[in-house]
């Protein structure tokens, strides 16, 4: 029960946060240019590709469909954006330029208000891993 | 343990994410170009979408460019930074026509400033698009020589070249 509750308040969280950022990626581009950790070559590609990984594994997730596969895929986002955050809140780096809407990263306090809710989804995730067990996968429709 | 059916999931998830991912910015009004403009050296950043206003043409990348421009073209300086920062520091000359109050000062500068005036826009540097999008809206208005000095007033700032205050 707690199982399934957590599959899908984990899946809907990464649904949700997929669709802002699939309706507007030039945003998206430009938040993870704020971070400033990326090469330029990395940063639409991967503006372009992420929220889809995060959509089509929070379904999956949810529908149940490979939810080991999905969990895992979702527990790695959850550690780069874990470690991205952590890196710039210890180098003191804000996104203060004042020409970008970088959502709730603009300040040190938001920074770290995500990163605690990062560490909590990934605790979620991380529960899941070990309670799917592997014959759980079901085959893609 | 990750077991054969875990990688099947995997590699599942991630090709059906791929293929829509770029099926969908091809398809997307909001689409944006593979490789976006990430080197602050060549000019303003921004991740060139479909109906980007960032014209890299316009762009002035260079502060003795600019410095000789001012000089030599008797251009109009706008900075489109608000009125609160304008007043810290900006170029000599500047005038100030925040982008958010574009539709209730484009009257007046229209009357001052024919369609043919040499205009430069600059605002807080190369991470700033405010000024390519306040010349976009000049150019909308009529307006035929307008140049984005794109690293704006950080980059004069620490070129050491004179500001006005106040």
């Amino acid at each position: 029960m707690l199982a399934m509750a957590l599959r899908l308040m984990l899946g809907v969280t990464f649904i949700v946060a997929a669709v802002g950022k699939i309706g507007d990626p030039g945003k998206f581009a430009t938040i993870i240019y704020g971070y400033y950790l990326f090469p330029g070559w990395m940063i639409n590609l991967s503006a372009i590709v992420l929220p889809f990984v995060e959509l089509v594994a929070g379904v999956a997730l949810v529908a149940g469909v490979y939810p080991r596969s999905a969990v895992m895929i979702l527990n790695v986002l959850l550690l780069a954006f874990i470690g991205a955050i952590s890196i710039n809140l210890l180098r003191g780096h804000q996104f203060d330029c004042g020409c970008f809407s970088l959502a709730a990263t603009d300040t040190a306090e938001s920074a770290v208000w995500l990163l605690v809710r990062d560490i909590g989804l990934l605790a979620c995730g991380v529960y899941l891993w070990f309670k799917t067990s592997p014959g759980m996968s079901r085959q893609p429709v | 343990m990750i077991s054969q059916d875990d990688l099947k999931g995997l590699f599942f998830i991630l090709i059906v994410s791929v293929v829509s991912a770029f099926a969908f910015n091809l398809w997307s009004d909001a689409g944006i170009a593979l490789f976006g403009q990430w080197d602050k050296t060549q000019g303003v950043v921004s991740p060139v979408e479909k109906h980007t206003v960032v014209d890299p043409g316009r762009e002035i990348n260079d502060v003795d460019a600019m410095a000789g421009i001012m000089k030599s073209q008797g251009c109009t300086v706008v900075d489109v930074r608000v009125k609160e920062v304008f007043d810290q520091g900006r170029l000599p000359g500047a005038i100030s026509l925040p982008l958010a109050e574009f539709d209730e000062v484009v009257g007046d500068f229209f009357m001052a400033h024919p369609p043919e005036a040499c205009v430069v826009v600059y605002c807080s540097g190369r991470e700033c698009l405010d000024s390519h999008r306040f010349a976009e809206r000049l150019l909308e208005f009529g307006y035929m020589n307008v140049r984005v000095f794109s690293g704006g007033f950080p980059d004069w700032k620490a070129k050491g070249l004179k500001i006005e205050k106040g």
